[in-house]
């Protein structure tokens, strides 16, 4: 082993308390859930899952205080849906606010990995796709 | 690194196992060891701050007598993780084992001891790891007036305040 190695093999993040499909939120949502039309809509662009299990996953993190929160079966907020991007730059629209959006694309950018998008629905409404060019990305 | 050998040489160190440097370097940047502290219900993380180099020794003290000072406090260390030509960044590891009732409260009291500490004895906010929301009750004590200039900005370049909010404490 050389003084210069290191592990990258990736860990399992701490066990829940619980069944995650029954893990809840421990910090409050100022969100609102995704209607039908618009989890449709997010589906018809990208791989898209509203699977209980699967959005508590991707609401936890890393910070300490949230690794207690789990063995509770909390996270610090579940998202609405996961989304799957995967080339094409997206658009995430603020629902109250149509004109105005940010962008996310699944191109290798600034050691950003966005693969897989978690969304909280008072922030992101992914409503279409954009042509990169038009994004001034 | 030449001169820090020489200086620790001449300080009376004594050359140690490379193996237990290769070790350590091997699983350095491993987290996952904080999980067993949680399943044991100790209370840890760690704070980072900046200073320069005449203010760093008073830093250093005043964060770790602060964090102490908070009921059910077990430790806190510091190492320099980080040095500059003007100062250095400072990193503090603490821990603390609270009744199931006061984790929370006694995660969040050790931070803002530790934070509070480290800005009126001459350190910044934070050195790499941000301010996010956590920090933010502090950005006033921070930055002080500038950071009316800061909201501004803020304002200025986003109006409609979409843009993370809450970060920063804007």
């Amino acid at each position: 082993m050389s003084i210069h190695s290191f592990s990258t093999q990736a860990k399992e993040p701490i066990e829940f308390g619980g069944d995650p499909a029954l893990a809840t939120s421990h910090l409050p949502s100022p969100g609102r859930a995704l209607t039908e039309v618009e989890a449709r809509e997010l589906g018809a662009i990208c791989d898209t899952t509203a699977d209980a299990a699967e959005r508590a996953q991707h609401g936890r993190d890393w910070w300490p205080l949230s690794l207690r929160w789990s063995l509770r079966n909390e996270v610090p907020q579940i998202p609405a849906v996961v989304c799957r991007p995967k080339k094409r730059v997206v658009a995430l629209f603020v629902p109250e606010q149509p004109l105005q959006y940010c962008v996310c694309t699944t191109e290798p950018k600034a050691n950003v990995r966005m693969e897989e998008t978690a969304l909280n629905a008072h922030f992101s409404y992914l409503t279409k796709e954009l042509n990169p060019s038009s994004t001034g990305q | 690194m030449s001169v820090v050998f020489d200086t620790c040489k001449e300080m009376g160190a004594a050359d140690g196992d490379v193996a237990l440097i290769e070790a350590w370097m091997h699983h350095r940047n491993d987290t996952s060891g904080l999980q067993a502290l949680t399943r044991k219900g100790f209370v840890v993380d760690t704070m980072e701050v900046a200073a320069n180099w005449g203010h760093l020794d008073s830093v250093v003290e005043a964060v770790e007598s602060a964090m102490l000072a908070v009921p059910h406090a077990r430790s806190a260390t510091c190492h320099l993780s980080h040095s500059y030509i003007e100062g250095a960044c400072v990193y503090f590891t603490f821990a603390a084992t609270p009744e199931e009732a006061d984790f929370e409260s006694t995660y969040l009291a050790m931070w803002k001891a530790g934070q509070e500490a480290g800005l009126a004895s001459g350190a910044n906010l934070s050195h790499h790891h941000g301010i996010g929301y956590s920090r933010s009750q502090f950005m006033e004590q921070a930055l002080g007036t500038s950071m009316g200039v800061l909201r501004s900005v803020k304002k200025a370049l986003d109006p409609n305040g979409i843009l993370n909010p809450g970060k920063l404490g804007l």
